[in-house]
């Protein structure tokens, strides 16, 4: 599949898209980005057209997917600093979500509770957590996507969860 | 991990115990021996229904989506793609340091290239001045100070001292004076090898009976200067006469008329008894004969000025043709 994605072929990309871009898509959500699909698009853009420079299996073209995810939100977020929003983010308010599926509620809400929990949790420790769940990056791949050591990954990580308890246990058990 | 509000949730007592714990958690399983983590895998698993729904594709990607990437697109932009300023001024400085490096990498490959055209270059001259030099003071071997001194008289003006030239050069510069002393030691010699001749022709003409005019006109320059001024030496008289002591091969040798003297027939001959003072080859004997024949009447000694020409008895055979 890999190899028929990178010579083009349509149905390749679609498959590669189905299976990535609901994480890419949580990854921003739970991140925070103010229009996370535009932002899915525009990753799933950059590497359909980078993938025939891509060598390597399919785990570590997860990890290039999110590093190029990574650093597609981090440019968003200047963008956006640059040009502020008027309105706040808000599940509520957020008219893509508002299907009528019963999934999409499920994950309006799941998002909710994410991102409030997240939300104390400094950027680099929320960037390990949501690659390491919803990437299911490993803890060299994420320091390879981040740019940073091993070490200093794992440490995250560990401060990550324990301020999670910490919040869970002060706020009581979510649902 | 040791702030005051951590409650016993600290998560570092048992680094090795904790790993594993963690790992369960991210993935969203529930750990038995810790139901305090409970919780958290609740909201785990909660952030994993984030990942649950596929995003719907914007326009350019659905158009790619279904229609399939081209070849040529590989290599161009995106089409729907927005880069910040910081975003391109990144990638132009980027693109400045590949292009600058590129020309860096060409320049320090044609430097190698022609580093090693210069150094060679370099070398030669610096072999060539050395041999030069070392030729121009005269410490090569003979073979090859010849060889050197012949290239580079050829191609310069200058002069180098050659061994198989014996002279003023073999001497060095700054000796002229003693090269003045050795060319008038060399006229001297000829002049008395013109003597020697002239005596011998005497004597060689006499026994014969040949007309007296023909010879006299033929030696005619009776008077030939000596080095000594004030002593002119006659033919004739009794120093010349055959079978008397000759003043040029030394006191009590008789010297025999028939006995031909090598030196006169080949003035030359005498030049390996006086290697120092040979002239060199810009002063050859030729042109410097007219300085030595000043003592010597030019029009009275036409025998003497040729001297390949005076061979024992030809006058004799001249005599007797007629």
């Amino acid at each position: 599949m890999l190899a028929a994605a990178q010579a083009g072929s349509p149905w390749a990309l679609r498959r590669l898209y189905d299976a990535l871009s609901g994480s890419v898509l949580g990854f921003c959500r739970a991140r925070g980005a103010a229009e996370p699909e535009d932002v899915t698009s525009e990753v799933f853009l950059g590497v359909f057209t980078a993938l025939h420079t891509f060598t390597g299996d399919e785990q570590q073209l997860r990890s290039w997917v999110f590093t190029i995810a990574h650093r597609r939100l981090v440019d968003s977020f200047r963008h956006d600093a640059r040009r502020p929003a008027t309105t706040a983010y808000t599940v509520e308010a957020d008219t893509r979500s508002t299907a009528s599926s019963e999934d999409q509620a499920l994950v309006s809400l799941a998002t909710a509770r994410v991102r409030e929990r997240i939300a104390d949790l400094p950027p680099d420790q929320r960037d390990v957590l949501l690659l390491r769940v919803l990437g299911d990056l490993t803890i060299d791949q994420i320091a390879a996507a981040l740019g940073k050591s091993e070490g200093a990954v794992k440490a995250l990580q560990r401060r990550a969860l324990a301020a999670l308890r910490r919040t869970i246990a002060r706020e009581g058990v979510p649902l | 991990m040791t702030r005051g509000d951590d409650n016993g949730y600290d998560m570092t007592h048992d680094s090795e115990h904790d790993d594993r714990d963690i790992d369960a958690v991210l993935r969203g399983r529930a750990v038995a021996h810790r139901r305090d983590l409970d919780p958290l895998v609740a909201l785990i698993e909660d952030a994993r229904l984030l990942a649950a729904v596929p995003a719907k594709p914007g326009p350019a990607l659905a158009i790619v989506l279904a229609a399939g990437l081209p070849a040529a697109a590989a290599s161009q932009q995106p089409v729907a793609r927005r880069q910040s300023a910081p975003a391109v001024r990144w990638a132009a400085a980027v693109r400045w340091a590949s292009a600058l490096r590129t020309a860096a990498a060409v320049r320090w490959s044609a430097f190698h290239r022609r580093r090693a055209s210069v150094t060679a270059g370099i070398l030669t001259s610096l072999a060539l001045l050395s041999v030069t030099s070392a030729a121009a003071a005269g410490v090569l071997p003979d073979p090859i100070q010849n060889g050197v001194s012949t290239v580079v008289e050829t191609v310069t003006p200058w002069r180098v001292p050659r061994p198989d030239r014996v002279g003023p050069e073999k001497r060095g510069p700054g000796k002229d004076h003693k090269d003045k002393v050795g060319l008038d030691k060399l006229k001297r010699d000829k002049d008395k090898q013109l003597r020697e001749k002239q005596k011998k022709d005497k004597v060689t003409d006499a026994p014969g009976g040949a007309d007296s005019t023909v010879v006299d006109e033929v030696r005619k320059p009776k008077t030939i200067k000596p080095d000594k001024p004030g002593r002119p030496v006659t033919p004739g008289k009794s120093a010349d006469a055959p079978g008397q002591t000759d003043s040029g091969t030394g006191p009590g040798t008789v010297r025999d008329p028939k006995v031909r003297d090598p030196k006169v027939r080949n003035p030359k001959a005498t030049t390996p008894s006086v290697p120092a003072l040979q002239a060199p080859p810009t002063t050859a004997p030729t042109r410097r004969a007219p300085t030595s024949r000043t003592a010597v009447p030019a029009p009275n000694v036409p025998a003497a000025t040729r001297p390949a020409r005076t061979v024992p008895g030809a006058t004799e055979r001249k005599a007797s043709k007629r």
